[in-house]
């Protein structure tokens, strides 16, 4: 049998064999290193909080809406989201914050929402719970800081006061979002924490890094 | 004499299934310039005769078409530029230069926030025909256009019921096929737009360009 098989022949067979594997283990690790989400440093004066912060907030029974706020699917038909409008409507959501704050950093509350119109939000002092007006009477030096939203168009992170200091690290947050104008329409998507490194810190803090302590 | 190269063992499997469905194993003594064979030309099955099928299993990367859906995901942290794909076809030609076949797409993705949540899974599946046009061809390499028309179910979620956002799928593929060596390079196209889900979702798109390489075998 051995005959049959041509020395010449067999060798440049071999060759094409060792170049296709290569070529396939070359296409396998580009596929695999484009794949991979980088690594790149982040900005340590600011920290985005983890994703989906609504989610946990909603499963756990910590959205409340009224009228004609709703509780509809978010980004994924699996995920929350908040849609207020257009009429009277308001939503009072409450999240545990966990991990989310770093040391060393200052928080405060970010939306990711799109719509139209006006909205009145209320969130508490730092370090008080919020007390909604249907809700009793609120401690002293507790009264809820107010604020405007005018969301345009399309998806954003919108920012809401009060800004906190790092010594403020309660186990959870909370805000509430009702109509001010009847055409009002909102959708929110997402909640969650920015920290931002205060002045007169010098951390390199990071919420990873935190949790793995 | 006509001289036969040993198989190498990785091989067999390929070639038994091209000796069950008569596919056509190319040899060095394929090159008619060192061995002009006077039949080959008259045979159907001859090397200078034009394959009559060719079937392709093929591995890449797809980057996704921009849509408001992704743009989304993105600002709650999931990034989907790109994601796996792995793709099949097979197609009859019914001349020697267009052929009809049928096509299979399947994509996959992970995603982790850098700041921690859930890990959000995007997969893709799709599958429709094709109509291959042989723009060059040669035993050694192959060059064609395919057009594909289909339909597409893409699955975003974080773990839960996930409803499949659905459509009609299209685009083409510009690829090079080496028949002796049995490879398949490709540069793909698919365009999937799926409107906008129901709840606070946006406008999708499934859809992505690819760059492929697979196995080919022909017949």
């Amino acid at each position: 049998m051995a005959d049959f098989y041509s020395i010449r022949e067999v060798a440049p067979r071999r060759h094409v064999a060792r170049r296709v594997l290569l070529v396939v283990g070359a296409i396998g690790l580009f596929v695999h290193l484009c794949c991979t989400p980088s690594l790149g440093s982040s900005n340590d004066t600011s920290i985005d909080g983890p994703s989906r912060m609504l989610d946990d907030a909603c499963r756990t029974g910590g959205c409340v809406v009224e009228k004609s706020a709703a509780l509809v699917s978010g980004v994924t038909s699996d995920s929350y989201a908040i849609r207020i409008g257009p009429g009277e409507g308001s939503a009072q959501v409450t999240f545990t914050l966990g991990d989310a704050l770093a040391d060393g950093f200052s928080w405060h509350l970010e939306l990711l929402a799109s719509g139209n119109g006006s909205f009145k939000v209320e969130t508490p002092p730092c370090g008080q719970p919020l007390v909604l007006p249907n809700q009793g009477e609120s401690a002293p030096g507790s009264q809820p800081l107010q604020q405007t939203l005018n969301p345009t168009g399309g998806y954003e992170w919108i920012s809401l006061s009060p800004v906190c200091g790092s010594g403020s690290s309660p186990s959870a947050a909370t805000f509430s979002i009702a109509t001010a104008t009847d055409d009002a329409l909102i959708d929110i998507a997402d909640v969650r924490i920015k920290a931002e490194m205060g002045s007169g810190y010098c951390s390199i803090a990071r919420v990873g890094d935190r949790r793995r302590r | 004499v006509k001289t036969f190269a040993k198989p190498h063992w990785t091989t067999i499997p390929l070639l038994a299934a091209m000796a069950t469905t008569g596919a056509r194993v190319a040899h060095a003594s394929d090159n008619t310039a060192d061995a002009p064979d006077p039949s080959a030309s008259a045979s159907p099955t001859g090397e200078n005769t034009p394959s009559r099928w060719m079937t392709r299993l093929q591995i890449g990367i797809r980057w996704m078409l921009p849509s408001d859906e992704r743009a989304l995901l993105a600002q709650d942290g999931y990034d989907f530029s790109s994601t796996y794909a792995l793709t099949g076809d097979f197609a009859w030609y019914v001349t020697p230069v267009l052929g009809a076949g049928a096509w299979v797409d399947h994509s996959i993705r992970k995603s982790t926030p850098q700041f921690g949540g859930p890990t959000l899974t995007q997969s893709f599946y799709a599958g429709g025909v094709e109509a291959p046009l042989r723009l060059t061809r040669s035993r050694a390499c192959e060059l064609l256009l395919i057009p594909k028309l289909g339909y597409g179910w893409s699955f975003l979620d974080f773990g839960g019921d996930d409803h499949p956002l659905h459509a009609i799928g299209y685009g083409g593929d510009v690829s090079v096929l080496f028949p002796r060596a049995h490879i398949s390079l490709t540069a793909s196209w698919l365009n999937g737009p799926t409107g906008r889900p129901t709840g606070a979702g946006r406008d999708y798109n499934f859809g992505g360009i690819a760059v492929l390489l697979g196995g080919m075998i022909d017949g």
